[in-house]
């Protein structure tokens, strides 16, 4: 009975310091790295409330917003239900969002070349 | 011997090929750098004496009355974790959605546009020379705002196939230009520097 409550009493300590470190740091999702074709973009396979997504790349002219409808590859021309924010002439982009559910992570290449994405891009939620 | 080695490392590498495409696709590791990769810390980083002499509006303010609220900012460097100063952040100008941002980071400055009314910001962030030599800028998809140092009334923009035009910087040292692809020339302190602008 003793080995029982120190069980449940554990197991209530891990679960409570979940919580408190999902919502003290909140979860990444380093959703896409590597090389982006020209003109080509690519959404999160998950969609959640994100609060802030963040891109970074060897070349500028890259966008990153938060959208809904399609995961995976697309045109960079794709209208973006979020409001982007365009690295149009450094390496580093970012959104800070309200957390509202339920949007997809996007980067989109906008240069005649493809660009290196580096794996520090993710988004929060 | 020299091409014995290479070839023994082309055959090599055709071998891994696939493999090696791939890993480095998911991960990243071997990728080029980044065009600017700021340090990670949450300690705030005051603007450059440098940066200062450039843009005189990150001048410490002694005497703070209600300035104007930095909760976007705030929420932007508790995520970034780039040394965001928030109190040492500045507003420039402003769009029809809220405030134009100065703000400074570690080793560079960010330009932000705040969606006041939509709770969030879009901010980019370049390394402190380029800025202090030619200015730097942000596009939301439909505009690109770009902003030059103290001192310079206005830049030329050359789109990509298209004649060269003048654009006008306003008191907050902030022009805009349509998204697309230009190149933008700016006679700053330093001189004439010109730079490439794509969003």
């Amino acid at each position: 009975m003793r080995k029982a409550r120190r069980a449940l009493g554990g197991a209530v300590l891990v679960v409570v310091f979940g919580v408190c470190a999902t919502a003290a740091y909140g979860t990444s999702d380093f959703w896409f790295s590597g090389s982006l074709a020209t003109n080509a973009g690519f959404a999160s396979t998950d969609a959640h409330s994100i609060t802030y997504i963040q891109g970074s790349a060897d070349h500028n002219g890259f966008c990153v917003a938060k959208d809904q409808g399609l995961a995976g590859f697309d045109v960079a021309t794709r209208a973006t239900v979020g409001t982007q924010a365009c690295a149009s002439s450094g390496g580093f982009a970012s959104r800070s969002e309200d957390g509202s559910c339920c949007y997809h992570g996007w980067i989109a290449n906008k240069n005649t070349f493809a660009i290196s994405v580096n794996s520090t891009t993710r988004y929060d939620y | 011997m020299r091409l014995t080695k290479r070839m023994a490392a082309l055959a090599a590498a055709a071998g891994l090929g696939a493999g090696v495409t791939v890993g480095i696709a998911q991960a990243g590791g071997d990728d080029p750098p980044p065009l600017w990769q700021p340090t990670i810390t949450d300690t705030p980083a005051p603007a450059t004496t440098a940066e200062i002499a450039a843009y005189s509006v990150l001048a410490p303010i002694l005497a703070r009355g209600s300035g104007p609220d930095t909760t976007q900012v705030a929420a932007f460097g508790t995520h970034a974790q780039i040394g965001v100063d928030v109190d040492g952040s500045r507003v420039v100008d402003s769009t029809d959605a809220g405030p134009i941002w100065l703000i400074p980071v570690t080793d560079g400055l960010c330009l932000g546009l705040e969606d006041t009314t939509g709770g969030a910001i879009g901010a980019a962030c370049e390394g402190s020379d380029d800025v202090i030599t030619r200015g730097m800028t942000i596009g939301d998809g439909t505009t690109i705002y770009g902003i030059v140092p103290d001192g310079v009334t206005s830049v030329t923009v050359t789109p990509m196939g298209g004649s060269l035009t003048t654009a006008t910087v306003s008191s907050g040292g902030i022009y805009t230009l349509p998204s697309g692809t230009a190149t933008v020339s700016v006679d700053g302190p330093s001189g004439t520097a010109e730079f490439g602008v794509v969003g």
